[in-house]
């Protein structure tokens, strides 16, 4: 194609983008729903196709009392629209909220394990709940659908070929991909959630003090690709910089930040999700992650934390690990709420260090804590070869 | 991981697609066959299971819109439009079986009909002539026994799976493709109906008839399109 048809072509495009842009939003009253047959209707429209999947996925967190919780932060920063929107925590270890057209609500596990309290889970669902408010997607759409093919994206993620067995993965991953708002949107939402928070007292540096956390651990991540989040957002720094200036510009700022009700509320997955967040074998920022949370965390998680970041040197395996978690193991027994695996990984340290009495010792507490354990007859070998008695 | 070898799977259907298609209908129908080499006889009753269908409009930028309207209406056309043809080639039917909406990740006909979506991708993947050299060139696939869970829910000897995506071009797309003719000399492409359609004996789990539907004019939004749509996509299904 000769230059000049290329510049043609591109203006007509940039001028069919211009004309669609300009078509009003509806009125976003809260209860209401665009009419069907419009264009936002059937976007809608597919949203619920691939809401009814995701319903039905196994990768859906279906405990009642987390998922209550979880929506009742949601509705509490939603600005009178939480009839509109329904909430799923999915099973996915990463760093993630979204927003879909239609309402239904995303918080990733990754998430919630990486949060520290009410205030920041307030933060976020703020945001979801502002693009929603700001009807961000419609927006979007509209300027991508006359412009350009590269929402058939859509079509394999909701709607189209082999959409219902995707991996659930997958279509999650799409969703972080098509609704990837632009700067301004994401700002827009920034501020929209922030004024929720500060109206329900919630301390206003939850958002900066998440968001200092994330790029900490973004910075662990020398060689892999950035994690979504990252790609669909504003840079970490300038959203940082932006959160804390608003903060800063709150005089009497409230100071709620809810650890309680987000520790009681998430406390029963805590072991789950570090288990997943170590299935990413980014141990890196896993032992950030998990360093951190023992940083801060009471008593009574102690054990679990230290197990887990014993589990991850084990994992990455690199000089010095070894020792680390032999170390940790030793240490995690010791505290409270020590899974029982932690005695398991003490015994084959102590065994690797030629102490064979204390190893036995070790497998035999682990039998005892975790007599139903898969790896039984795994760790009564273990104790055979040592030359125990059961 | 799996989310890749789907898209590759797709990707490679609509590269197939995309030749195979100059304006035509193509079908490519895949019969299992018994000990002597003969078409597997079918013989027993058939449950047609609730059809996956999907329409949407082709954008100017060649997007995929979604067309809930028509979708309702292809829904409601296409399984009165198989249930005549097979009632016309004398297969016996019983009554259409419907997944609860609210069937969950554990609910083993879910599961059943998410199995035959794979094991057709698997088809259409590897079914090629010698593409798995333990096939031996036989067309050998199956769902395995516990298919029983569907026969004893509907009662039918044979399952039909059918899944459609068809699209439509609009008149942005239509301006498009003759501005892609004048510039580019090339067809931009349009609207298309890809269809699926197996049919599983209940008793033994086995695939016994398999067809892959390409069609650039098929329309199923109104009855007289339905049939054709669906004698093409039900073609050779009784021998």
């Amino acid at each position: 194609m000769s230059p000049r048809l290329l510049s043609l072509s591109i203006a007509a495009f940039v001028a069919l983008g211009a004309c669609a842009s300009q078509q009003p939003l509806r009125d976003n009253a809260p209860g209401t729903r665009p009419a069907s047959g419009t264009d936002e209707g059937e976007l809608w429209y597919a949203m619920q196709r691939a809401e009814e999947e995701l319903q039905r996925s196994p990768m859906r967190v279906r405990d009642p009392a987390l998922n209550a919780y979880v929506k009742q932060v949601a509705c509490k920063v939603s600005a009178g629209h939480c009839q509109d929107m329904r909430v799923y925590v999915m099973n996915v270890p990463q760093f993630n909220a979204s927003m879909a057209p239609n309402g239904m609500l995303l918080v990733w596990t990754g998430a919630l394990l990486r949060m520290r309290d009410e205030a920041e889970l307030a933060f976020v669902l703020g945001h979801e709940a502002g693009h929603y408010r700001a009807q961000h997607s419609i927006r979007q759409w509209r300027r991508m659908k006359d412009t350009s093919a590269l929402l058939s994206a859509f079509s394999v993620l909701a709607y189209g070929f082999g959409a219902p067995n995707t991996a659930m993965l997958g279509s999650l991953a799409a969703y972080a991909t098509v609704f990837k708002f632009s700067r301004d949107m994401e700002r827009e939402a920034d501020h929209l959630g922030f004024a929720e928070v500060v109206k329900n007292g919630y301390d206003p540096k939850a958002g900066a003090d998440l968001w200092s956390r994330m790029l900490r651990e973004e910075n662990t991540l020398k060689y892999l690709p950035r994690s979504r989040v990252f790609a669909s957002h504003p840079a970490t720094e300038e959203r940082l910089a932006d959160v804390r200036a608003a903060a800063a510009a709150i005089s009497d700022p409230p100071h709620e930040l809810g650890v309680a009700p987000y520790r009681a509320a998430t406390r029963p997955f805590l072991e789950n999700w570090l288990d997943g967040e170590l299935s990413q074998r980014r141990y890196q920022s896993s032992l950030l992650v998990i360093q951190e949370l023992l940083d801060e965390s009471p008593g009574e998680d102690r054990g679990v934390l230290t197990f887990y970041l014993a589990e991850a040197h084990r994992r990455e395996d690199g000089p010095g690990d070894r020792e680390k978690a032999a170390a940790l193991y030793a240490q995690a027994i010791a505290m409270p709420g020590a899974p029982a695996g932690a005695w398991r990984e003490h015994g084959f340290a102590l065994a690797q260090a030629g102490q064979r009495a204390q190893a036995r010792d070790a497998f035999q507490q682990y039998l005892a804590r975790a007599p139903q354990a898969d790896d039984r007859a795994f760790v009564q070998r273990e104790l055979d070869k040592l030359g125990g008695t059961p | 991981m799996p989310r890749t070898a789907f898209r590759g799977a797709w990707l490679a259907l609509s590269l197939l697609a995309g030749l195979a298609l100059s304006g035509c209908t193509s079908t490519q129908v895949r019969t299992a066959t018994d000990a002597s080499g003969k078409p597997e006889h079918i013989v027993g009753t058939v449950v047609l299971v609730e059809p996956d269908i999907e329409l949407y409009a082709v954008g100017a930028g060649g997007m995929q819109e979604p067309r809930e309207a028509w979708t309702l209406t292809a829904r409601r056309e296409f399984p009165i439009a198989a249930r005549d043809i097979l009632q016309a080639q004398g297969v016996p039917l019983k009554g259409d079986f419907m997944l609860p909406k609210d069937a969950g990740p554990e609910n083993k006909l879910r599961q059943l009909t998410l199995l035959n979506q794979a094991v057709s991708i698997s088809i259409l993947s590897y079914a090629r002539g010698d593409a798995l050299r333990n096939k031996h060139g036989k067309f050998d696939w199956t769902l395995g026994p516990g298919v029983a869970a569907l026969r004893e829910a509907t009662g039918a000897d044979y399952a039909l799976f059918t899944y459609i995506r068809d699209s439509y071009t609009s008149g942005g797309r239509a301006a498009m493709r003759i501005i892609g003719f004048l510039l580019l000399g090339g067809d931009v492409g349009g609207g298309m109906q890809i269809g699926l359609a197996s049919l599983v004996d209940l008793r033994t789990g086995q695939v016994v008839w398999h067809n892959l539907l390409l069609d650039q004019t098929g329309d199923l939004r109104d009855p007289k399109g339905a049939h054709e749509t669906a004698g093409d996509l039900l073609r050779g299904i009784r021998r």
